[in-house]
């Protein structure tokens, strides 16, 4: 069981930016970026979990948060009834992450990249093994496991990567736009393994940006808007709450976007058109 | 917790060492570059020497008549082409290179020479490098020539012939001077000075590359934040990057040294007999000793580079503060050039200078005070593990961890 309550996370703005732009973001406060604010959900074990939101909501530093490499500001985060800060080594040998920053060793082969973290973990040779070779079944990396990756295509980097988070076993796992920038057949593979990990009763916390993958894969659904969470439910509850049919404008209705995005262009060819009858043209 | 270190360790040793850039900067720089400048440095300031020494130099006369004894022996030898200028141009003539030197000889210099009174003969030349003499030294010898033809012909006319008498009359009182340094300890201070300084360069630079790939790089390729993620101590982690930064520093170091050594080795085989005899004395013993003080040099270098590296959030920030310390130690190192300095109980206080000192005793063979060595360590140890800790303290920030 993964519990997040009333999670904030503030970050320091840098000093001495004077010539900084005047930013519009309501979670900026003096000095101050509030990130996260009084985020509240939890996972049971074995569900698949989408986090939705645009770009800069929060995602990421919640799922580092998650992931341990971030600390909260204030409340807690526990996974199997262990605290994300003061028991973050057990965490961290329960939870898997992946995130579009996170990079790979590049003269290194997917076989000793693998075998370099699994020995981290405290995993036997043994054990590593039958691991590695398992991981490199179902992610189809086999035939390209002792070259070196930066000799890769993006794909098989992400498989590694999808490799490499999964090397310990962790009950939960968390993959950061794990699809983005990938073909469909790449595509398809991480897709099925996150579907997979239902049944082995792991737990998978995913953020992306492709409603399908949500609707296809998702229980529940946290939709993340300006470092608050505006809605925490199943795709089902989401539309019923909006009125809509497809996800997407779910989404847009929930953070407000659906309105201002339309309204916006119209507004603004309407003055144009107003100007251009006042100078007579 | 020795299995973490080794696992790092390895890892991050085997991934340099496969990178090619890397390979191909350990082996140019210390391999090629420094012998190779040190040969061409060599050859080409014994090849303008060996110019000058041959060139025929341009001179301007003033006053040719007041002593025409002179202008003949400046004609006569062939190392010198005489140029007529203007006494008002002589300055600009020579600054210009148009002649390099000229005599300016003062009326009436027969006349006071015939009455047995001594003259003043003028030499103008140009020469801003205090240890560059050769154009003075060839110029001034048809003038020392005839000063000392006149001295024979005075002393002779006072009665005062045959060597020794001539010796006791000009010289009565001469000092012997025997200097006691060995021919070893005279040109080791130069070579051990020259030999310091490029080796640090060449420790710095391989610590430097290094400690910014395995720090700042981590950082900017996204890897670092995995290893943060791992159940493991982050003190562990940054040990095992230190140790790696350090093995490749003491790397290049030790290519560089092997380097140095034969191509001393090669050089002394066309130098001059005593050179050759110094290079012959320093042994393989010397040479290990000059090998073991780079360790306390790239253990400071490490911790201070990973310091920075790992605070740095870009390659090009982590390069402006290496280039820092890199001036630090440049400044440092230049101690060891300025007359004078030794080593003492203050300079085995002074990272990098120690160290350079210690060098230059090594290839005189004058090394005595081991106890030194042992304050040279203290002062290691106590810098490096202050830059380790400062590392140690922002690896745990997440601020710096994520400044990239």
């Amino acid at each position: 069981m993964l519990e997040i309550r009333s999670v904030r996370k503030t970050f320091a703005l840098k000093r001495g930016k004077k010539g900084r732009a005047v930013s519009t973001d309501p979670r900026e406060e003096g000095k101050f970026f509030h990130a996260l604010q009084k985020v509240d959900f939890s996972l049971s074990r074995g569900s698949i979990l989408g986090l939705l939101g645009a770009n800069g909501a929060g995602k990421t530093t919640l799922m580092r948060i998650l992931g341990t490499s971030l600390q909260p500001t204030a409340g807690t985060v526990t996974l199997s009834g262990f605290d994300s800060v003061k028991d973050a080594n057990e965490v961290r040998r329960r939870v898997g992450f992946l995130s579009g920053t996170t990079g790979l060793y590049s003269h290194l082969s997917a076989d000793e990249l693998l075998h370099f973290f699994g020995r981290l973990y405290g995993i036997s040779e043994g054990e590593l093994k039958v691991r590695i070779e398992a991981l490199f079944e179902e992610l189809e990396i086999k035939e390209f496991a002792h070259r070196r990756i930066e000799t890769l295509s993006a794909g098989m980097k992400q498989r590694i990567s999808i490799a490499r988070s999964l090397i310990h076993s962790p009950e939960f796992i968390i993959f950061d736009e794990p699809t983005t920038g990938l073909d469909v057949p790449t595509s398809q593979i991480v897709l099925n393994y996150i579907e997979k990990c239902k049944d082995s009763s792991k737990s998978v916390i995913f953020s992306t940006h492709h409603m399908h993958e949500v609707e296809k894969l998702c229980d529940q659904v946290v939709l993340i808007h300006q470092g608050m969470v505006r809605f925490f439910g199943t795709v089902e509850q989401m539309k019923r709450k909006t009125n809509c049919a497809h996800l997407d404008d779910a989404y847009l209705t929930i953070t407000g976007e659906r309105e201002g995005k339309i309204k916006q262009p119209f507004e603004q060819f309407k003055q144009i058109a107003a100007e251009c009858e006042g100078s007579g043209s | 917790m020795t299995r973490i270190i080794s696992t790092i360790f390895w890892k991050d040793l085997f991934e340099a060492l496969r990178d090619r850039r890397n390979v191909m900067r350990m082996i140019f720089m210390p391999c090629l570059l420094i012998p190779m400048l040190g040969h061409f440095f060599m050859a080409f300031s014994e090849n303008h020497s060996e110019k000058l020494d041959k060139t025929v130099l341009d001179y301007a006369i003033v006053g040719e008549n007041n002593l025409p004894e002179i202008a003949k022996l400046y004609a006569a030898d062939s190392g010198f082409h005489r140029v007529d200028v203007p006494e008002d141009k002589l300055n600009e003539s020579i600054r210009n290179k148009t002649i390099r030197f000229a005599i300016v000889i003062p009326p009436d210099a027969k006349q006071n020479l015939g009455k047995g009174e001594g003259i003043s003969i003028k030499f103008l030349y140009y020469q801003s490098a205090p240890s560059h003499g050769i154009v003075k030294d060839r110029g001034t010898a048809p003038i020392l020539q005839y000063s000392e033809k006149q001295r024979d012909w005075r002393l002779a006319f006072l009665g005062v012939e045959g060597d020794s008498a001539r010796s006791n009359v000009l010289s009565p009182v001469t000092s012997d001077v025997d200097n006691i340094a060995s021919e070893r300890e005279q040109i080791g201070h130069g070579l051990g000075t020259i030999l310091a300084f490029p080796l640090f360069i060449i420790c710095f630079v391989g610590c430097a590359f290094s400690a910014v790939e395995l720090a700042t790089g981590e950082k900017e390729k996204g890897t670092l934040e995995i290893m943060v993620m791992l159940p493991i101590p982050r003190t562990l982690i940054v040990i095992a990057k230190y140790l790696v930064v350090f093995t490749l520093g003491m790397m290049y170091s030790t290519l560089c040294m092997l380097s140095s050594a034969v191509w001393l080795f090669l050089e002394s085989r066309n130098a001059s007999d005593a050179f050759r005899d110094v290079v012959g004395q320093i042994g393989i013993s010397d040479l290990s000793l000059v090998w073991l003080m780079l360790i306390p040099v790239n253990a400071l270098f490490s911790a201070v580079l990973l310091a920075v590296s790992v605070y740095a959030r870009s390659y090009r920030e982590a390069t402006g503060l290496s280039n820092v310390a890199n001036f630090l130690v440049v400044i440092a190192a230049t101690a060891i050039f300025v007359p004078g300095v030794n080593l003492t109980w203050f300079w085995s206080l002074i990272p990098v200078a120690n160290v350079g000192l210690v060098i230059r005793e090594l290839i005189k063979g004058t090394l005595n005070n081991y106890l030194m060595i042992g304050s040279i360590l203290a002062t290691t140890v106590a810098i490096g593990t202050a830059a380790l800790l400062f590392s140690i303290a922002w690896f745990r920030k997440e601020r710096v961890i994520f400044r990239a």
